[in-house]
């Protein structure tokens, strides 16, 4: 079993799930409590249980969305059934942006708490290099492609579990042996924080949301029942905005609002909880502390630098899969299973956002992409719904209301207005963010519309690549040249990538032993006229067309080209047979007719016989190289699933 | 006692804690002045509710 299917074996049950959302969530602490404490000050707790509602309603949708239809991809998936491509990978590249700026976020707090220890690892090149090296330690991680244990899940609960409990009581103590007023000490709403402070603290505070994305991106590996569902929505969620008040409470009792301002959006910024152990014991206790926040800050920074990667990979696998994004940049390693470029790639860019070490600024780029995914999850949910688009039996969330006949979840309706009005706050509130996040949005979306022209696909509808496609596979053989007759039917994409599949060599990234495919369109000239006869512009149009998706599917395959040609032929399967052996080819890839019911039912030699056709036997019968027949896989009722896999009939 | 078993029995203690300091705090609150809406107040409710539930999930099973 390769390490793939090993990943693929697994099953996440909800305490996986948590597990993965709850790491998530509470390394953000790590990074988030000063931004948002800069902004919200007193009421600081408030804003993140108001952030722990916004989350709640976040969960409900992106449950209901994934178990309905458990594909990876998150908000991108939902939006891809709802709506179309183009909004499904505008969800999906906000969410990329979004899992960047997260792992650059949390590199460079980890060097920040690390610098409570020693400094210069703090401060400029060290910071710098300390956070690269937090990245580099994710990418190696994550194209190892090795899964937290299900044991290690367990002890993720248990420990958050118990410790999120006893914050809590370490909290009410505060309350009951000090002053019971110390959180709400400063606190002038609209003069301090401001209204504009409190609604931009308010979108922050959503930084807790990659964990939902990374969750949602593992929906096709669910393994949950209602119940489970209930245990993570209520159980899960409620832990973490326990979690989140708890520590914002305990952080303002230790570092106080004064003078209008808190020294954890200042002084501490970079490492706040640092700042909250020496906040609440003073002398060699505080010390002690410190240092011991600031490794676990570190560990649990890095971590998450880990989880948002693992987020990011398999978000971008799905965008290739449809073809929102090149195949190639998410071409999976047959040694690994993981798509080592794009690892590489987010590694590269995540280097670079964090290394201006400017926190501020990537919280408000996180806010955009956050709000926008949000946003576009709730209307896909309550679109879904609307339409009956779910699988049926799948849970749905509570609180529905019934509108002719059809049924809209109100939690997702209040979320999609409070996302929508947030991302507008974000714009209004954030000039960097909406310099940046819009650039970003609107330079991804031209490069998909280019990407999706130049492929001779629609900017609008749905393409899937099939997975074997973006793996290397040791089972294929190797071909210098490979015929392929296009025809202008669905068939011809198929064909085209088992012939890229086997034109694909292992050790061809320098390109030096690919292969070429020579697909040529066959011009079928009725002996009542001559060979020369002129031909339809609508046929030479179609042909064309054809042979340019046939030449972009193709070499996506890396070190594989593709070369076109039209060719006149008196019958097709002469033809083919002469134009192979002309460019002396190694192999000829067919696709057969459909097999009929019959076929299908008939003892394999003789289903094969049924179901070929004359032009498919004759070039079996007379090719002089390798002959492969590609059989589309039927089901009962007799439409072709998009999803069969080929079944590959050879021939000498 | 297995692991399973430290750790639910651990839960089970602080949610009961949990609770205690809430009527602490509600008991504080009132006997210092505070009205019913006061921070103490809500503060303690709040704890005895989340203790409760707290409890309440270990018991169905979370």
């Amino acid at each position: 079993m390769t390490g793939r299917d090993e990943v693929q074996a697994q099953r996440v049950g909800p305490l996986g799930l948590f597990s993965l959302v709850y790491t998530t969530s509470a390394a953000a602490l790590y990074f988030a409590l000063g931004l948002i404490a800069d902004k919200a000050l007193g009421l600081t707790p408030l804003v993140f249980l108001a952030g722990g509602l916004f989350l709640g309603l976040a969960a409900m949708s992106y449950t209901e969305g994934a178990l309905g239809h458990p594909e990876p991809g998150g908000s991108s998936s939902l939006a891809r059934h709802a709506f179309n491509e183009l909004v499904s990978f505008a969800a999906g590249w906000a969410v990329v942006l979004d899992f960047l700026v997260v792992m650059a976020l949390a590199a460079t707090t980890a060097a920040g708490y690390l610098g409570t220890i020693w400094a210069p690892l703090g401060h400029g090149w060290g910071r710098a290099l300390t956070a690269g090296l937090v990245v580099l330690y994710a990418v190696v991680a994550n194209i190892r492609g090795a899964n937290p244990s299900a044991t290690r899940n367990r002890i993720v609960i248990a420990v958050a579990d118990i410790g999120v409990q006893a914050v809590v009581l370490a909290v009410g103590l505060v309350f009951l042996i000090g002053n019971a007023g110390l959180i709400t000490k400063g606190v002038d709403l609209g003069v301090s924080p401001t209204w504009a402070n409190l609604v931009y603290a308010l979108t922050l505070v959503t930084v807790a949301f990659t964990g939902l994305e990374a969750a949602a991106s593992l929906a096709p590996e669910f393994r949950m029942d209602g119940r489970g569902v209930k245990r993570m929505l209520v159980g899960g969620v409620g832990v973490i905005v326990v979690l989140h008040v708890g520590i914002a409470c305990v952080a303002l009792a230790a570092v106080p609002v004064q003078g209008g301002a808190t020294a954890l959006g200042s002084e501490w910024l970079n490492a706040p909880l640092v700042g909250v152990a020496q906040g609440l014991s003073a002398g060699a206790l505080g010390d002690i502390l410190a240092k011991v926040v600031a490794i676990s800050g570190f560990i649990g920074l890095t971590a998450a630098v880990r989880s948002a990667m693992l987020g990011l990979s398999r978000l971008s696998y799905s965008l290739a899969r449809h073809r929102q994004i090149p195949r190639v940049v998410a071409r999976v390693s047959s040694r690994f299973g993981t798509p080592w470029l794009i690892i590489i790639l987010s590694g590269l860019a995540a280097t670079g956002l964090a290394a201006p070490g400017n926190i501020k600024m990537l919280a408000g780029l996180y806010a955009f992409g956050a709000m926008l995914a949000i946003t576009i999850a709730h209307l896909s949910v309550i679109k879904l719904r609307w339409t009956g688009v779910m699988s049926p039996g799948s849970w749905r969330m509570p609180l529905s209301v019934g509108m002719a006949s059809r049924s809209v979840p109100i939690p997702a309706a209040v979320g999609a207005t409070a996302s929508a009005a947030a991302f507008i706050a974000v714009l209004v509130l954030h000039p960097a963010a909406r310099v940046v996040g819009s650039a970003w949005l609107a330079g991804g979306v031209l490069l998909y519309i280019v990407y999706r022209l130049l492929t001779g696909n629609s900017i609008l509808g749905a393409v899937e690549v099939s997975e074997r496609a973006l793996t290397y596979s040791d089972e294929a053989a190797s071909y210098g040249s490979i015929l392929v007759p296009i025809l202008g039917t669905d068939l011809d994409d198929d064909i085209v990538q088992t012939a890229g599949r086997l034109a694909g060599s292992r050790h061809d990234d320098l390109e030096e032993n690919g292969a070429v495919i020579e697909a040529i369109w066959f011009h079928e000239i009725p002996l009542a006229l001559p060979l020369d006869a002129s031909i339809s512009r609508e046929q030479t149009e179609l042909a064309l067309t054809a042979l340019r998706h046939a030449k972009a599917v193709g070499e996506e395959y890396q070190g594989v080209t593709v070369s076109t040609a039209q060719v006149r032929v008196r019958k097709l399967g002469d033809g083919i047979v002469r134009e192979a052996k002309r460019r002396g080819v190694d192999v000829i890839i067919l696709s057969a007719e459909e097999p009929t019911r019959a076929a299908r039912t008939a003892p394999a030699g003789i289903g094969r016989q049924v179901g070929l056709g004359e032009m498919t036997r004759f070039v079996l019968r007379k090719a002089a190289c390798r002959v492969l027949v590609t059989v589309p896989s039927t089901n009962l009722e007799g439409t072709r699933s998009r999803d069969d896999e080929d079944e590959a009939g050879e021939a000498e | 006692m297995s692991q399973p078993g430290v750790h639910r029995s651990t839960i089970r203690f602080l949610a009961g804690a949990m609770v205690l300091v809430g009527i602490a705090l509600v008991v504080r609150a009132i006997t210092s002045g505070g009205g019913v809406l006061s921070v103490g107040v809500l503060m303690g409710v709040l704890f005895v509710a989340a203790g409760l539930g707290r409890y309440w999930l270990t018991v169905r099973g979370g």
